[in-house]
């Protein structure tokens, strides 16, 4: 494991989590507002997620599924983290302690 | 308390409101993605096993197999069911109730092919199934305070 492959690890779930910010805004924008920047904002996410989709094929060549699984724990908590800031949602009590639950649990059937 | 309240407290949000027949809930899509998503994996595994050259970092060449097709297909399709599930619920909940597709691969495995899970990987599991089950019981009962003050 090289720096540089942690490097595309955390590169593939920050497209994973900025792609779905982008369609979640997308989908919600009111119809008032026009469709030009909702779909814009759709195809920013879909492209984010395909980068980031060839990033972990090109991976998941190099690495065995299960070393490279424990790291999609990391992503339940960014994606609580980044709809924070970006979306506005607040995390309650329980989000957190069962998103930290999903993380930590992902990390750990990945890592037997 | 008033709805608009509720909403700003619970940011229940600008979400569409649920959608009336129950084939079109949202957390029944949410399962569908689930399992189209459990299945691209292991799709997508197969075709990177076969295609993918180990000197590149982009998987590019797994373009040639079909295994990796049917692997994007089936993951198009699971996006397309999470998007429109994405539509009424918020973006922290849906994305974690996703988590749940970390269980049903190996459980798949020990069920239907009697393959054996460690005390370890059990305990991930659990882990996993009990947050979800937090998440989705948290959520439920704020839509039904929702539901009752509107």
């Amino acid at each position: 494991m090289t720096i540089l492959s942690f490097i595309f690890i955390m590169v593939t779930q920050f497209c994973a989590v900025t792609g779905q910010v982008f369609i979640k805004k997308s989908v919600n924008r009111p119809a008032s507002e026009g469709k030009t920047k909702s779909r814009l904002l759709l195809a920013s996410g879909i492209a984010s997620m395909t980068l980031g989709f060839f990033l972990w094929l090109g991976l998941m060549s190099k690495f065995d599924l299960s070393y490279l699984f424990p790291f999609e724990g990391i992503h339940y908590i960014l994606v609580v983290i980044a709809a924070g800031i970006f979306l506005k949602e607040r995390a309650s009590f329980s989000l957190w302690l069962g998103a930290i639950l999903i993380g930590g649990g992902i990390a750990i059937v990945s890592a037997n | 308390m008033s709805a608009p309240e509720l909403v700003r407290k619970e940011h229940v949000s600008t979400d569409a409101p649920m959608p009336r027949h129950w084939f079109l809930n949202p957390y029944l899509t949410i399962v569908l993605s689930v399992v189209l998503d459990a299945g691209a994996q292991m799709f997508l595994k197969i075709g990177a096993d076969h295609s993918v050259t180990t000197t590149a970092w982009l998987g590019l060449s797994g373009l040639a197999s079909g295994w990796v097709w049917l692997g994007m297909i089936t993951m198009v399709t699971s996006l397309g069911a999470w998007v429109y599930s994405l539509r009424f619920v918020p973006l922290n909940i849906a994305s974690n109730l996703t988590g749940s597709v970390h269980v049903l691969v190996p459980l798949s495995c020990w069920y239907f092919l009697r393959e054996t899970i460690s005390p370890g990987r059990w305990l991930g599991i659990t882990m996993v199934i009990i947050g979800v089950c937090i998440i989705a019981r948290a959520n439920m009962r704020i839509e039904k305070k929702l539901e009752e003050t509107l």
